[in-house]
């Protein structure tokens, strides 16, 4: 059975201009969330490379809880990394942030990836800020990253990575010394804040790059990320 | 008889809103 407010919900100050709305106080972060039932191409700055047979696609896939599937093209390097357009989350002392996403991969090991915050840039694997999760080709291992101005604070190998399977990956920020990193709902551990990107703004940033001559794929079930205001 | 040159196929490109555009490779791979 539900607990049931009837007369509401509020976590305002009895001062507030928000004091009497009978829901949350929505304005209390600043948050994005995709659930990838729709798709506008407009959203995003994507980078691609070509040089297979055809073309890389991104696009809605038929599945439950709405799907974003990219698939390269089938040269070995192809890619497509998508920047959200508009840099609008940064980090500051003081204000918490969470990032939450769920996806998978065809292919673990033949195949580099990234998901996380970053800066638009069109070298996401080699970015120089942001806070994301990375694997590289040759290994199934997931890597976590908090960079500034190209210098990392790193946790190697977190996790496994498996072929065609949904993972989620998490990370906090607790506004202050460190932030948290998650895989599958559990904390792996926390990095150090030294080189926290908290200098300029950054986006949501994801995709996939084919460690052989076959095209792989990403599907990206949904992304979220809060920061307070 | 001049030999034909044929342009070298652009294999880079960023798709902004929709739109593709070539661009020089900008990728330095992390191995």
């Amino acid at each position: 059975m539900p607990t049931r407010f009837k007369n509401g919900l509020n976590n305002s100050a009895p001062s507030d201009d928000l004091s009497e709305l009978i829901i949350l106080d929505p304005t209390k972060v600043h948050s994005y969330f995709n659930d990838f039932d729709t798709y506008t191409a407009a959203d995003w700055t994507i980078t691609t490379t070509e040089a297979g047979a055809g073309s890389a696609t991104e696009a809605l896939t038929d599945a439950d809880g709405g799907v974003l599937l990219i698939t390269n093209d089938d040269a070995d390097n192809d890619r497509d990394f998508f920047n959200k357009v508009g840099e609008s989350f940064l980090m500051a002392s003081g204000k918490k942030a969470w990032f939450k996403a769920r996806f998978k991969v065809s292919d673990a090991t033949q195949s580099d990836f990234v998901m996380g915050l970053q800066i638009t840039d069109t070298t996401p694997l080699d970015v120089t800020d942001g806070i994301f999760f990375q694997k590289d080709d040759g290994d199934a291992n997931l890597d976590f990253y908090v960079e500034k101005n190209n210098t990392a604070t790193s946790a190697t190998a977190i996790t496994t990575v498996s072929d065609d399977t949904y993972l989620t990956v998490a990370f906090y920020y607790n506004g202050d010394d460190k932030v948290e990193y998650f895989v599958d709902n559990v904390k792996l551990g926390a990095l150090a804040t030294t080189n926290l990107p908290d200098d300029e703004e950054l986006t949501i940033s994801f995709g996939i790059q084919n460690g052989e001559a076959v095209a792989k794929t990403m599907s990206v079930d949904y992304i979220f990320v809060a920061k307070e205001r | 008889m001049a030999e034909k040159k044929t342009k070298k196929k652009d294999i880079h490109f960023q798709k902004v809103g929709g739109v593709k555009k070539p661009i020089p490779d900008p990728f330095k791979k992390k191995d």
